[in-house]
């Protein structure tokens, strides 16, 4: 088994519970399979097409224009405001800012 | 957002409604929270663990033994019984054995047809295919080994490592994934976790290329400090000379099992065999040796005096070497030479002509002794660069004598005008 569905449900179910909130039993096994075979296949669709993209990105070009790439990249998918890279360079124990977005 | 769960969410309350499950209004945001926050995380972990596994997988290990690796983490993570990896041979047109997890000698058939079969399939749609019975497949043809393994459903996921080189075709190969249970039904999520590892496998792959192209030019770099060494200490000498100077010194950079300088006629009639490593007891370099051109097809279509029309797999022909894969099948040897291969034990000859202004004056060989097999294309890339290397010293030598000369004739001339 990929991840121990089982005992994650088994938790929720407590938490449920202790929260009050009824559930038939009947939903459990119908609840399990539709997480696997609907939330987790998307969301593995999802991410890997977003790391594919990051992958896919041409290393042809500048260092900093794979890192301005990949830093948009990751922008647009973390529904994020804006980004930065900064590289530790050890002859001047400092940060070099490479590029912000 | 990642995904839209809420929308997943709002499908599975109208399935859950159909079935007649009643459940709270209140339960949904809790659900909502809980997935994101504990389900997804996990998984996220999980999948991220797996894949680096196989990532950081030592790609200092043989290709063989990279693909045994991977196909044990992914037997481990998705549960399955064993796996086994085979990959597209374009020389033969088969799919040959790669690697086998759990490993066991009679659990392996060698070679299968790529028309046919699973894995041919696979290759050719490049998509998975699933199996839930082994038995009533008539695809899969050798149901004795599917007996003695003892399972009886499968996925076949494709794997395709791209190309490294410009002069390269991409690897196409396929990872089988067994599983005990008849008539299994394969989860969409299971066959995307598969087809995931899979993809990342090549980046293992062109790790190993790039520290193998690392390695290939520290040894063309010695290869010429060597012979600037040679041609340092001593002017005037022949290529013979600093081939038998160059092969012991090189033989611990790379693999010379046994190899042979010859030179080629003017007029490419006769060889001479110039050069011989190693010359330890049992060596058979007979040095000095005169052969015909045309006692042997193999020297006649490396001399280019005549065209090679065959496709068998047992040679292969190309414009800048021959390699004789197997002396014993190939139709490019007389059964003289055949004799000889058998009675040293050769089991593969490399050819490398040298070019000299564009005429063949040496060529070099390179026999593989004992069980080896044939040289690889990273080892015939660093003989072809040896055979220019001694190319570039032969002309540098031609080109320094004649500097020492100039001024002698000047000289001499200047005297007896006088």
């Amino acid at each position: 088994m990929l991840i121990d569905m089982k005992n994650i449900i088994r938790a929720f179910k407590q938490e449920a519970w202790k929260d009050g909130i009824s559930v038939s039993n009947e939903l459990w096994p119908k609840l399990f399979e539709w997480i696997q075979e609907h939330i987790l296949s998307d969301f593995l669709t999802q991410v890997t097409k977003q790391v594919d993209e990051l992958v896919d990105i041409d290393p042809d070009l500048s260092e900093r224009e794979i890192f301005e790439r990949a830093t948009r990249y990751m922008v647009g998918f973390l529904d994020a405001h804006s980004a930065s890279v900064r590289i530790y360079d050890p002859q001047t124990d400092a940060f070099i800012r490479i590029i912000s977005l | 957002m990642l995904i839209d769960i809420e929308n997943i969410i709002g499908a599975f309350k109208q399935e859950a409604w159909k079935n007649g499950i009643s459940v709270s209004n209140e339960l949904w945001p809790k659900l909502l929270g809980w997935i994101q926050e504990h389900i997804l995380s996990d998984f996220l972990t999980q999948i991220t663990r797996q894949v680096d596994e196989i990532v950081d997988i030592d790609p200092d290990l043989s290709e063989r033994k990279i693909f045994e690796m991977a196909s044990r983490y992914m037997v481990g993570f998705l549960g399955a019984h064993s796996a086994s990896v085979r990959i597209y041979d374009p020389q033969t047109g088969q799919m040959l054995s790669y690697g086998l997890f759990p490993y066991k000698e009679d659990e392996r058939e060698n070679v299968i047809p790529l028309d046919g079969s699973i894995a041919g399939e696979v290759i050719k749609s490049l998509k998975p295919v699933i199996v839930p019975d082994i038995f009533e497949d008539q695809r899969y043809q050798n149901k004795d080994i599917i007996y003695r393994k003892g399972v009886s459903s499968l996925m076949a996921i494709p794997l395709d490592i791209p190309r490294f080189y410009p002069r390269e075709r991409d690897t196409a190969g396929v990872i089988q994934i067994y599983y005990l249970e008849k008539g299994r039904t394969f989860t969409n999520l299971e066959i995307q976790v598969a087809n995931l590892m899979a993809k990342r496998l090549s980046f293992v792959i062109a790790r190993k290329k790039i520290l193998s192209m690392h390695k290939s030019n520290e040894k063309k770099e010695l290869i010429i400090q060597h012979i600037f060494r040679i041609l340092e200490k001593r002017g005037g000498i022949k290529m013979g000379e600093i081939f038998n100077r160059l092969m012991p010194d090189l033989s611990d950079i790379i693999n010379l099992q046994s190899c042979a300088l010859f030179s080629v006629s003017r007029n490419l009639e006769d060889i001479v065999l110039e050069a011989g490593y190693s010359e330890s007891e049992g060596s058979y370099h007979n040095i000095g040796v005169r052969f015909p051109v045309k006692s042997e097809p193999v020297f006649e279509i490396l001399l280019n005096l005549m065209d090679y029309t065959g496709d068998s797999i047992y040679e292969v022909v190309s414009q800048s070497y021959l390699l004789v894969v197997d002396p014993q099948r190939t139709e490019l040897m007389t059964e003289n030479l055949k004799h000889f291969a058998t009675l040293y034990n050769i089991n593969s000859i490399l050819y490398i002509p040298l070019y000299m202004d564009g005429e063949i004056t040496h060529f070099m060989t390179f026999d593989t002794l004992d069980q080896r097999q044939p040289y690889r294309d990273d080892e015939i890339d660093i003989f072809l660069f040896l055979g220019h290397e001694l190319i570039k010293a032969q002309k540098m030598k031609s080109y320094l004598n004649e500097v020492v000369r100039t001024p002698l004739i000047q000289l001499r001339t200047i005297l007896m005008d006088s």
